[in-house]
Order: C-alpha cells, then sequence, then structure tokens
C-alpha cells in the first residue's frame, strides 16, 4: 500500500514540477502543401490531427488539442528542423514503344537532374524502368531493365557516380495509369528517377 | 595459426554481416551524433549507412538528418535518441513496414512512399504513444 501511495505521489509531483514524461506531436503541413493526417494512440484511446499547427501532449492520458505558434515550434524544435533532408524529387522519362531510347524532352532534362543530384547531401538515385501492357510479359519486365540501365548509363556519362545509383525494373506491373492488357499507353512506357 | 583463426571468424561472421541491407542514410548532421549498433558504440559521420536495429542518437550539441530508403526522412535535435525498429520497402513484392521507436529528444518526420503506399505500415513510437500517419510531416518531443 505504501508503494502505491509514493508511486501516486511521485507521479502527482512529476506532473506540478512538470516533469512527467511527456509526448509532444505537432501535426505539419507536408513541403509540397498538402496536409495529412497523425494518428496519436495509448492503449486507451486514440486522437487524430487533421490541423496543421495544432499539438496533443500524452502522458498517461492524451491531452485535448492546442495550437503551437511558430515561435515555440522554433525554440523547440529548430535544430531538428534544420537539419530536415531536402525532399526526395522524382522525374519521368519517356519512351516510343518497345525502345529504351528516351525521347528529346526526356534526354533534355538529364542536365537538370544531373544538376539537382550534384547539389544533394550525399545523394542516391533510384532508377525505375516501366512497361505499358502492350505484348508479352516477361519480354516487358526484360524492356523496363533495359530502360532504366539506359538512363543509368546516361546519368553515369554526365558523371554521376554509379555505385550511388540503384536499378530496378518493375515490367508492366506498376502502371502511372492502370490499363487492360495489351493496351498501348504512352504514360506508362517510362523510367522514374528517384532523387534521394 | 592465428591468420587462418581470423580467416575463419571472416568466413562465418562476413556473410551475415553483409546480409544486411542500408535501410537509410544519415545526410546530415552537425555536432556529436553516434549510433549504437550489435551493443558497440560507434561515432557517426555524413553519408554513414543505417542498418535495421540501430540505435541514432545525438549529444546536447549533436544534430542529424537520415533519409530512408523509400524517402521517408526523419531529423533529431539535440540530445535526441531513435531505433530503426523495423523497415521493409519492396515495392515488387508490395512488402512495406516502417517502425522507429524514438525514445527522447525532438524529432521532425516526413512520409516518404511507405507513407503513400501503405501508411497502415507507419508506427512511430514512443514511450507514451504510438504515431501513425496519412502522407504527413509531424513534430515529436519526448521529455
Amino acid at each position: 500500500m505504501r508503494y502505491i501511495i509514493i508511486a501516486y505521489l511521485s507521479f502527482f509531483l512529476y506532473v506540478l514540477l512538470g516533469h512527467a514524461p511527456t509526448t509532444t506531436v505537432v501535426l505539419m503541413p507536408d513541403e509540397d502543401g498538402g496536409v495529412g493526417r497523425v494518428t496519436v494512440n495509448t492503449q486507451q484511446e486514440e486522437y487524430v490531427l487533421t490541423e496543421p499547427g495544432t499539438f496533443v501532449q500524452v502522458t498517461e492520458r492524451i491531452s485535448p488539442p492546442g495550437e503551437m505558434d511558430q515561435e515555440t515550434i522554433d525554440r523547440v524544435f529548430g535544430p531538428a528542423l534544420e537539419m530536415q533532408v531536402p525532399l526526395p524529387v522524382s522525374f519521368h522519362l519517356y519512351f516510343q514503344s518497345g525502345s529504351s531510347i528516351p525521347d528529346a524532352a526526356s534526354s533534355e532534362l538529364l542536365p537538370k537532374i544531373v544538376q539537382l543530384i550534384n547539389e544533394r547531401p550525399y545523394p542516391q538515385v533510384s532508377i525505375i524502368g516501366h512497361t505499358d501492357t502492350m505484348g508479352d510479359k516477361d519480354l516487358n519486365n526484360l524492356l523496363s531493365l533495359e530502360r532504366a540501365e539506359a538512363i543509368r548509363n546516361m546519368l553515369a556519362d554526365q558523371g554521376v557516380p554509379r555505385e550511388i545509383m540503384e536499378v530496378s525494373a518493375h515490367g508492366q506491373n506498376d502502371p502511372l495509369v492502370p490499363t487492360g492488357p495489351d493496351v498501348s499507353e504512352p504514360r506508362n512506357r517510362r523510367v522514374e528517377i528517384l532523387v534521394r | 595459426m592465428r591468420i587462418s583463426m581470423l580467416f575463419l571468424v571472416f568466413v562465418l561472421l562476413g556473410p551475415s554481416a553483409q546480409a544486411q541491407e542500408a535501410v537509410a542514410v544519415l545526410k546530415t548532421m552537425s555536432g556529436h551524433v553516434w549510433v549504437i549498433r550489435n551493443d558497440a558504440r560507434i561515432s557517426a559521420a555524413p553519408g554513414m549507412e543505417l542498418l535495421e536495429a540501430d540505435l541514432l542518437g545525438t549529444d546536447d550539441d549533436g544534430s542529424a538528418g537520415v533519409s530512408f530508403m523509400d524517402g521517408s526522412r526523419v531529423s533529431l535535435g539535440p540530445d535526441s535518441a531513435m531505433e530503426i525498429s523495423s523497415f521493409r520497402f519492396a515495392p515488387k513484392d508490395k512488402d512495406y513496414d516502417f517502425q522507429v521507436y524514438f525514445k527522447k529528444g525532438t524529432a521532425v518526420y516526413s512520409s516518404g512512399k511507405i507513407g503513400k503506399l501503405a501508411p497502415e505500415t507507419v508506427r512511430f513510437r514512443t514511450p507514451q504513444a504510438v504515431l501513425g500517419i496519412r502522407g504527413t510531416t509531424f513534430l515529436v518531443r519526448v521529455q
């Protein structure tokens, strides 16, 4: 019994002194302008943050939501915010049917992409090949790989180190625009370059 | 003899050690930043690859920014610590998992592809709560 009282008192003191172990969660707008949601779960309850700048605190229970002003955000989270890694950027390069040579407009993008890669701290580049649903599935796997490798070689020729590039091929399995089988869809004949 | 024993150790340990793939890269940092891996404390340097089960931490003067392989990003303020509990990003097999345990300090989380493709697998745990997301940037403090 005594232990319970001590535990209770020390918890009470903790709360009074502001030292109760606390998690504070603040929802922020995404860098692309959208706003997501955060669900905050404890074993007993759940709260969903939907408005940017709102927060809850969790000790034993979840507090009512409040609004955190920019000054407090900067004071508390400034160093973490400053260290945030730049937003990953993705590009799409497009191909003629059956070809693994990007079209002219796509090829012209490459110098800009190389420049962006060079500006990043410790950049990594994922190159993902895709096809539309025309023709044989296995051949499309092969074609999507050829497309991705062609882009890797072009980037390497422009000075991007091979060891920071990773190639993968999704064939016709991951269309940008879902279609039925055997559909020629220019928007699906693509290579995605994701720069992190 | 000693050399051949060492060789044997490498042969036995090498493949399993190499089999673990990098799940994130430490891209930005300042001050003192460290990683606890297999019970050993390593001083972190920019560009360092992070593995599942790594505990990334900062001292009073430290801060660090990490980018995961799916483009998810987490940055830590001073006196902070986060364990990468589990991470899987295999779009080909539609296999995704993102789970970290944020022990203390301040952090900024910004979702990546996993947050788009399988947001229900994202769990940002703290000692008091489990945070889930739907395409989100949020700030956390544990004190």
